[in-house]
């Protein structure tokens, strides 16, 4: 049981850790960088007038006439305590406008890593299992091709075939469930190549395994053997780059909320990066460390349900190397 | 972008096919089906990749006129023989502006990915070489920055350093620092971790010596594929700054900006995005084509 | 005293040219009926089945909705959405440019047009059950002066306000310490809507922006989505509408949905497959797909053109040549041939042709680049081995704010000079924050407002929150001056027209093109008009099958 209490907590101060340290990053690039967001900010304003002393007053206000190292730890202690700052374009709190925002995004998410699995399910499965060679080669193609394809470009054809010209679901809007289904076709994309080429590995590599051929000796039918060991068992790699593919798709949303006019996260930071709002952009920045991190440690918390050999593990890097 | 995730396995030989048949009499057909495939793309790959290329040193070869000159009285015509990929609202032959944006939205990929190639790589070599503290400093600086999806990290760049065309290609580039030092420190680990380099420890050979003759030489091969493997992610990372807004002001063609000037015609003139679209994922899949056959050779060689 | 009621107050000029607005609408919707060979309807009420009350109606609109306030802000589709909450003292009609009642059955204004008296009618309530007395008028001047030059709406209008008294309860005396002849129909428009008095007391600015307040409009603010939409909801017990309304009582839509949406092919879009009722700003290349499954609403917006403004704190307004070439470099109409089609017209003036007080200056803006060469040669700015004129090292480069669709035709049509524009793309709140934080040497600026007094709003000198080009003052000043203060038509007409001269000929304002407004309505899409400032107005509005 300690075992478990030690491993957790350990897991729980890497991810402690992780916020942590993009907060400080995302500090370094966006504050401690040449930039002058004072002027834009006071422009947004509804200040006539625009003297020196305005633009002092101002500065002093958000705190940018201290040093770097003060306004550091005056943020970090603000952060500690959900207070992430106020956006400089429209004022309000940045957790409020990243909390508003956030549903829309984990529906599209949610339904678009739904998809994502059930497409590289069945592509691992015809790349590698399938009885025919042409099916399988096929098949085989088919993640370089969804690693190549840009993801903005595939959102406009999608809205031109399926939106304008076949008029089968909405062009924009964020109402009822037919407004998803475009866009999360979009950002499933990337995630399902991410999750076939792990699969397909896992798949190869447990076909082979020793296990499997006493069940095969055993005499149990192909399928079964496929569907019930082969793929549970590409259950825990599977598991390990989920915390990538969540980042992947907070990314990926940046584009198709764009391209669909959706609103959400990713919408919000690209409004936030056009009018150089440093605040939200920080913001989004450790709520991708906080959802990697929170990814992860649920996926560490749950390895070693299927896999209790973890625990006897060193505390090394488990996930694949260039993760 | 977004798919990097594994490729460092994809910078490994992939398990030939025949595994998979184990239970399946070997047909002879599927291997050499496989093999024809593999030659006929790499070759199509090639010619793609030299085209493009020609297309950023030679771009009038390829398309005459200007790619930046409005002829109002042809705006929006369909493709066609005189213009092959038709013409944008300012009646510009969209086939040339393709082809002059080459060199602009090519030149910061290139930028990005020697960013991300030398600067990781030599950070990755010198903490898998000399270890201890220096090494887990700045692995748990490189971890936290894969915590970020890099697209965030480019766009928190790219907002602290200004739009343009270099600002895009920097800001790409470092964000893709974290995965090459990744791979070269590990590299470096195991090159480092081999007899010859310890005979030559040993053997009195100063660590600057060891260094650069023999775990740089050892973890280039791994490096320069994964970045070869890059060139396609950062081709698509440019593209994507570009077509949110980042990129370089009209009217210096940009393959990104092409499809998003293209969004207020999707119903009108369809050309505007499909085309340029086309035309990068083309070059994306040939890269990574080509990249996938160094990749092979190099681990063959290993 | 020159006691007005429903006698024209506009010259017979006048009402010709918004005859011709309600013209060219009608040409477009039919021109749009027989190309699609559909028997869309007219663009104003259906001559068909009568209007049937209930349902939800979605507008999309193309820009973000930022502040609900009429008087503290400008923006053309803000104001759209305002026009729904708020009702005004009187109304202009835009067939004629005739001021109507509306809040104010009647009104009496001083010789010297510097007291105006309003006679309110009896009943009209505000949306919180308070009357719309004389109060509560007063109540609305006096915010207004208070919020001085944060009133970016209405203190341009406003200017030498010296008070409002209440007279009787229904009878409002507003007094300026100068003539203000232009007041009676700015006081037509949103910026002077009417609040109720009580939320003027207590609530601020940025929350009157928000609009948390009860108007006085057939409509009420339900629910604001930042970003996405504004919902609003019939107003039961509404009935005051103006005297040009078609119905009286309760607007007929239940709900009004405002859908913010910045891509113009989605709002053609939205309308095309009946999404959304109406939408604003169809562009050209949309026009078709839109008139064919609908009908077009096209009007020519009143006010300042499309136009350059030079921001004279900028090393531009000191280099006459440059100014003057950069104003024969344009050439109007290949810019709308190719970027707004045949609806907008080539520039004549910093006015637009349907403005009273408009005057033909458009032998002083023809497209002439061998005069535009000539000036730029004679001043020494020498063309370089890449086009750009250079004089003395520094290079000949303008900076430019605009969120216009025309700048790569503009920049070409510069470059063809020998002038450098590195363009700036901006969106809505980029170019607001660039616009105040002074730094251009450009301004690309409209405003739709049918008097010439807009002349005032943008170049007299001053803290008038609207004064981009940073007038310094001097005589043009007193020239504006006398253009708000003078009562007679002619004579107004006369100093604008010298207003308009000066500007031109000194290449202080170098306009671009005359805008048409063009909404497109799909065929459910019944009732819906546009005011005499070319303003949204959907109290007569349903939704038809």
């Amino acid at each position: 049981m300690t075992s478990v209490l030690a491993y957790s907590g350990r897991r729980l101060l890497a991810a402690a850790f992780v916020v942590w340290a993009a907060f400080t990053v995302s500090f370094v690039i966006l504050y401690a960088l040449p930039s002058d967001p004072v002027q834009m900010m006071l422009a947004r304003g509804g200040d006539a007038s625009l003297d020196e002393s305005a633009v002092q007053a101002v500065r002093h206000e958000y705190g940018f006439d201290r040093p770097v190292i003060v306004q550091y730890f005056a943020r970090l202690g603000a952060a500690v305590t959900g207070d992430l700052g106020t956006s400089m374009q429209t004022g309000r709190s940045v957790l409020v406008s990243i909390g508003d925002a956030l549903p829309q995004t984990l529906a599209l998410a949610g339904l678009a890593l739904a998809i994502a699995i059930v497409v590289a399910l069945l592509v691992s499965w015809a790349a590698t299992l399938a009885p025919f060679a042409v099916l399988r080669e096929l098949a085989l193609g088919l993640p370089p091709l969804g690693r190549a394809v840009p993801s903005f470009w595939l959102g406009l054809v999608l809205l031109q075939i399926f939106a304008f010209q076949l008029g089968w679901f909405p062009a924009t809007g964020n109402t009822g469930w037919r407004s998803l289904v475009l866009p999360a076709v979009n950002l499933s994309v990337p995630v399902a190549v991410v999750l076939a080429q792990v699969m397909i590995q896992s798949f190869r590599s447990t076909w082979t395994a020793p296990f499997v051929e006493v069940l095969r000796a055993k005499g149990l039918r192909q399928f079964r053997i496929q569907v019930r060991h082969i793929m549970r068992h590409s259950l825990a790699p599977t598991l390990t780059v989920l915390g990538v593919v969540t980042g992947a798709m907070l990314a990926g949303s940046i584009v198709t909320e764009t391209v669909f006019s959706r609103s959400g996260v990713g919408q919000l930071t690209q409004q936030a990066v056009t009018s150089q709002d440093l605040p939200v952009i920080q913001g989004v920045v450790v709520l991708s460390a906080v959802v990697f991190s929170v990814v992860n440690l649920a996926v560490d918390l749950v390895h070693p349900l299927i896999d209790p050999r973890v625990l006897s593990r060193p505390l090394g890097r488990r996930r694949p190397v260039a993760v | 972008m977004t798919g990097d995730v594994t490729s460092a396995e994809e910078a490994r030989p992939e398990p030939e096919p025949d595994d998979t048949g184990r239970f399946r009499p070997a047909r002879r057909g599927s291997r050499r089906l496989s093999f024809r495939l593999d030659v006929w793309t790499a070759v199509l790959s090639f010619a793609i990749v030299l085209v493009v290329l020609c297309w950023i040193v030679l771009p009038g070869l390829f398309a005459s006129g200007s790619p930046i000159t409005a002829v109002p009285h042809d705006r929006l015509l369909e493709p066609s023989w005189a213009h092959l990929f038709g013409t944008d609202s300012l009646g510009r032959d969209l086939f040339t502006r393709v082809v002059h944006g080459a060199r602009t939205s090519l030149s910061a990929a290139g930028l990005a990915v020697a960013i991300g190639l030398v600067i990781g790589s030599v950070t990755g070599i010198v903490c898998g070489f000399f270890g201890g503290r220096l090494d887990a400093v700045v692995m748990r600086v490189v971890d936290v920055l894969l915590a970020i999806p890099d697209l965030l990290l480019a766009m928190a760049l790219v907002a602290a350093l200004g739009f343009g065309t270099v600002q895009v290609g920097v800001a790409v580039g470092v964000s893709s620092i974290a995965s090459f030092a990744r791979l070269s420190r590990s590299e470096a680990r195991r090159v480092s971790a081999s007899t010859y380099v310890e005979a030559a420890r040993v053997g009195g050979v100063r660590p600057s010596g060891v260094l650069w003759r023999h775990v740089l030489r050892g973890s280039l091969g791994p490096v320069l594929a994964l970045g070869a493997l890059e060139i396609g992610s950062a081709i698509l990372a440019v593209a994507a700054l570009s077509f949110l807004g980042y990129g370089t002001p009209p009217p210096t063609p940009e393959w990104g900006t092409l499809i998003s000037d293209g969004r207020n015609y999707i119903s009108s003139a369809w050309w505007l995005t499909v085309l340029p679209g086309l035309v990068i994922m083309l070059l994306v899949l040939s890269v990574n084509r080509l990249s996938r056959l160094l990749d092979r050779q190099i681990g063959v060689r290993r | 005293m020159i006691t007005q009621t429903r006698a024209a107050r506009r010259p017979a000029r006048v009402r010709t040219r918004l005859a011709a607005v309600a013209a060219s609408a009608a040409a477009i919707a039919l021109l749009a009926a027989c190309g699609s060979g559909s028997t869309a309807g007219s663009s104003t009420s259906s001559s068909a089945a009568a209007p049937v009350a209930g349902g939800t109606y979605v507008h999309a609109i193309e820009g973000l909705v930022t502040c609900l306030d009429g008087a503290q802000q400008a923006n053309h589709w803000n104001l759209n959405v305002i026009r729904q909450l708020v009702d005004s003292l009187v109304d202009v009609d835009p067939d004629t440019g005739e001021i109507v009642p509306w809040i104010a059955e009647s009104w009496d204004i001083s010789d010297d047009a510097s007291e105006f008296t309003f006679h309110l009618v009896d009943g009209a309530t505000f949306s919180d059950g308070t009357a719309i007395d004389a109060d509560a008028v007063v109540a609305n001047f006096a915010r207004i002066a208070k919020l001085g030059a944060q009133a970016s709406g209405a203190s341009p209008w406003f200017s030498d306000y010296k008070d409002s008294e209440a007279v009787d309860a229904s009878t409002v005396k507003v007094t300026f310490s100068r003539p203000n002849a232009q007041f009676l129909e700015a006081v037509a428009n949103s910026w002077f809507g009417l609040i109720s008095p009580a939320d003027l007391k207590v609530k601020t600015p940025e929350q009157l922006c928000a609009g948390d307040y009860a108007g006085s409009g057939p409509f009420v603010l339900d629910n604001l989505v930042e970003n996405q939409e504004v919902d609003l909801v019939k107003r039961t017990g509404y009935d005051s509408p103006s005297s040009l309304a078609k119905h009286e009582g309760d607007a007929y839509l239940d709900k009004l949905v405002f859908k913010e949406v910045t891509e113009s092919s989605v709002r053609a879009g939205l309308v095309t497959s009946g999404e959304a009722n109406s939408a604003s700003a169809i562009a050209w290349q949309d026009e078709q797909t839109v008139a064919a499954s609908g009908s077009l609403l096209t009007a020519n917006q009143p006010g300042i053109t499309e136009t350059w403004i030079v921001n004279q704190e900028s090393w531009l307004y000191d280099d006459e040549p440059v100014r003057q070439a950069i104003k024969y470099a344009i050439n109007s109409q290949e810019v709308i041939d190719t970027v707004y089609g045949p609806t907008f017209s080539p520039r004549s003036s910093v006015i637009t042709k349907t403005t009273p007080g408009y005057t033909d200056l458009s032998a002083d803006l023809a497209f002439d680049p061998d005069k535009a060469n000539q000036l730029l040669d004679a001043d020494g700015w020498a063309k370089g081995s890449d086009g750009v004129r250079t004089k003395n090292g520094t290079r000949l480069s303008v900076n430019v704010i605009a969120v216009t669709t025309d700048l790569e035709i503009l920049q070409q049509q510069l470059a063809a000079v020998g002038i450098e524009y590195k363009i700036r793309q901006l969106d809505g709140a980029s170019y607001g924050e660039a616009q105040k934080s002074g730094d251009y040497d450009i301004i690309a600026w409209t405003m739709t407002r049918a008097d010439p007094s807009v002349l005032a709003a943008a170049f007299a000198s001053g803290d008038g929150a609207l004064s981009w080009a940073n007038a310094k003052p001097s005589d043009f000043d007193d020239v504006l001056a006398t253009l708000q203060s003078t009562v007679d038509q002619t004579k107004r007409a006369e100093i604008a027209a010298a207003a308009q001269k000066y500007l031109i000929e000194n290449a202080w304002a170098i306009p671009i093109v005359d805008r048409a407004w063009t909404y497109g309505l799909a065929k459910t899409s019944q009732g819906l008009r546009l005011d005499g400032e070319t303003r949204l107005v959907f109290y007569d509005t349903s939704v038809s099958k």
